[in-house]
């Protein structure tokens, strides 16, 4: 996920995004302009309201400066964050904070959304808000989701890749993952259990 | 960029540094200054309290620099389009008003008591303080940059502490001496740093500006290499060019020392950096006017004296053989106590018949102090010198008053008139011979 949020360089390969290389400094600074990014460890200045903080986040994701206030709103609003814009985000719990997170990187309404673990530290009732927030951002934008939550994926994903030790093992629908869990595997769900099942049958074959 | 500038006005540590520097700025300017009422001694005062501020503005800019770090945000900010140089400005640039407005706002405070309870605010000093505006500036960003560096809990402490430590070294070490941010005070109300001082102040200023935005927003070992070079360059100019002796620091200021004179007769001026005192000087040197009188071709008008070159503590920079005399004007040196204020002035211009500040080399003292305490028909001269020191006690001109007084009062007049002319004219030793009639002039 850094690699494609441009964060690191590839360590080999070539890497394309949007329609161009991420490996030509060129043509970087327009990738990154269309991209919108959640990292795990969701870094933010605490003494930031969270209004401050998209704005701020806008600017650097080279909103328009005439749109920016207009653009902030519309991203604090889908998060469901409009009633504590103004609050400092080291007043808000965890599961306000990652909402602000994907609030500061939809501001821009990229072409491209990485979201890494965007559910960790959620509660059950945030996860399944999110999942429908998830729903709803993939209508109009590509958004990958990285993330160890099955549920997440069969929930709200149309499309999935399971990587194991940087290796793809399988990409489909999520429909496909659940199928496979259905008489075999371990777990609690079929998609779990389908997820459990590739993995053994790639790591036997390894 | 309006907007995320104000975005970190608010939300950084810019505010709690421009408060820091301005209070501590405002103390330690106070304990300098020591409310005087000069001008340049404020400039001085402001200059000197860099050597505090400075390492202020690079503590905070450590604490700004590494809140990337501090807080995880740098992936965060990595992935977005900004280059680095533009992520780093509205940052950068709240610091830099925020020292700025604090340094500007102590400026502007001194300025108004300057107004208030001074009479001269001159350019030089103006310059002095505004080049350190830049200086500021360059130490928060070079702090940004270290902080961007390492950004550790402890490196804003440190190099703080570090800073300090430098300057206090500077101030002290001969071989380091044009970096110092201190420097030896004016010794004289109109004295004003000289160009290479301002231009020292301004190459190092600069060097840190320059340096601490390539070494903050700078991503290559390019911009890494150019602004240390930056920095090294702006030490290296503030060390070659900034002299560090009292002679090559200062000059004398011609338009602090321009003549105001008060309203009325006898003609009283003193120079514009003391016109505040006319008030209080003018019914002293009226008196002494007056007293002096007595004497045949009595000056009709007193003039504060005003040398041409600056003062070192040596007596020798003021007085030497060549009398500095207007004719029929008597010239008078204000010393000034702690008040800012200079109430013997009439005894110091009777002192000597009005011939001690004639910027001759004056010897015999007791004669002098004898004819003063003559003039004044008592027994006492009661002068505090600030300058050179002179101090006598009534015991040491008694016997040569004593001795004046025996003589008929035609002879006394004659005698004073005596030591004043030889006084005049730099023949200053044994005057007691003069007024004790063991020798005629």
């Amino acid at each position: 996920m850094r690699t494609l949020s441009t964060v690191i360089k590839p360590h080999g390969g070539t890497l394309h995004l949007l329609g161009a290389s991420c490996t030509d400094r060129r043509q970087l600074r327009a990738i990154r302009s269309r991209l919108g990014y959640l990292p795990q460890h969701f870094g933010f200045y605490p003494r930031f309201t969270v209004r401050d903080y998209v704005e701020y986040m806008a600017w650097l994701r080279e909103v328009p400066k005439h749109e920016i206030s207009a653009a902030a709103q519309r991203a604090i609003d889908r998060v469901g964050l409009t009633e504590r814009a103004g609050s400092r985000l080291k007043a808000l719990s965890g599961g306000m904070v990652r909402r602000a997170g994907i609030a500061q990187a939809i501001v821009n309404d990229p072409a491209l959304l990485l979201l890494d673990e965007p559910t960790v530290g959620l509660d059950p009732e945030q996860r399944v808000e999110f999942r429908n927030l998830l729903r709803e951002l993939g209508d109009g934008n590509c958004v990958v989701v990285s993330t160890h939550l099955v549920e997440d994926v069969a929930a709200a994903c149309t499309n999935v890749v399971v990587m194991d030790k940087g290796e793809r093992v399988f990409q489909g629908a999520p429909a496909d993952l659940t199928r496979l869990g259905e008489s075999d595997g371990i777990g609690d769900s079929p998609a779990e259990r389908g997820y459990s099942v590739l993995l053994r049958e790639h790591r036997s074959a390894a | 960029m309006t907007g995320p500038l104000l975005i970190e006005l608010k939300r950084s540590n810019a505010r709690i540094l421009g408060l820091v520097v301005g209070a501590v700025g405002a103390i330690s300017l106070a304990s300098i200054f020591e409310g005087s009422r000069q001008w340049n001694m404020f400039a001085y005062a402001d200059a000197a309290i860099m050597c505090v501020l400075a390492p202020l503005a690079l503590a905070g800019g450590a604490m700004l620099g590494r809140r990337e770090q501090s807080t995880r945000a740098a992936e965060l900010m990595h992935s977005t389009g900004r280059p680095s140089w533009q992520r780093i400005t509205p940052a950068a640039a709240a610091l830099a008003a925020a020292v700025t407005g604090a340094h500007l706002l102590l400026a502007a405070v001194g300025i108004v008591l300057m107004l208030l309870y001074s009479s001269y605010i001159g350019a030089r000093g103006l310059m002095s303080i505004l080049v350190d505006v830049p200086l500021l500036i360059g130490a928060a960003l070079l702090g940004i940059a270290a902080g961007r560096v390492w950004p550790s809990r402890l490196l804003p402490p440190l190099l703080a502490s570090a800073a300090f430590a430098i300057q206090m070294a500077a101030d002290s070490i001969p071989a380091i001496q044009g970096l110092s941010l201190i420097g030896p005070q004016p010794e004289a109300d109109w004295e004003s740093v000289t160009d290479p001082v301002l231009l020292g102040r301004l190459g190092f200023a600069f060097g840190l500006v320059l340096g601490g935005y390539l070494l903050s927003a700078g991503t290559s070992w390019i911009f890494r290499a150019g602004g240390s070079a930056a920095v090294a360059g702006g030490a290296a100019v503030m060390l070659a060019v900034s002299p560090t002796g009292s002679a090559e620091r200062y000059l004398v200021d011609a338009d602090a020392q321009r003549l105001v004179c008060a309203d009325g007769v006898p003609q009283v001026c003193v120079t514009a950096v003391h016109a505040y005192l006319l008030p209080s000087v003018v019914p002293q040197a009226r008196a002494a006017l007056a007293k002096l009188a007595k004497l045949p071709y009595a000056p009709t008008r007193a003039v504060e004296w005003r040398p041409d070159s600056i003062f070192t503590g040596d007596e020798a920079d003021y007085l030497g053989n060549q009398p500095k005399t207007v004719q029929g004007t008597v010239s008078f040196r204000l010393d000034l106590d702690e008040e800012s204020e200079d109430t013997d002035v009439e005894a110091s211009i009777l002192n000597g018949a009005g011939t001690t500040a004639n910027g001759c080399t004056l010897d015999d003292t007791a004669a002098l102090w004898a004819a003063g305490a003559w003039l004044t028909g008592g027994d006492t001269l009661d002068i505090t010198d600030r300058v050179f020191g002179w101090q006598l006690a009534q015991s040491d001109y008694q016997p040569v008053l004593v001795k004046l007084r025996q003589a008929p009062e035609a002879e006394q007049v004659r005698r004073v008139t005596a030591l004043r002319d030889a006084a005049n004219v730099c023949q200053t030793k044994d005057l007691t011979a003069i007024l004790t009639g063991r020798r005629d002039s």
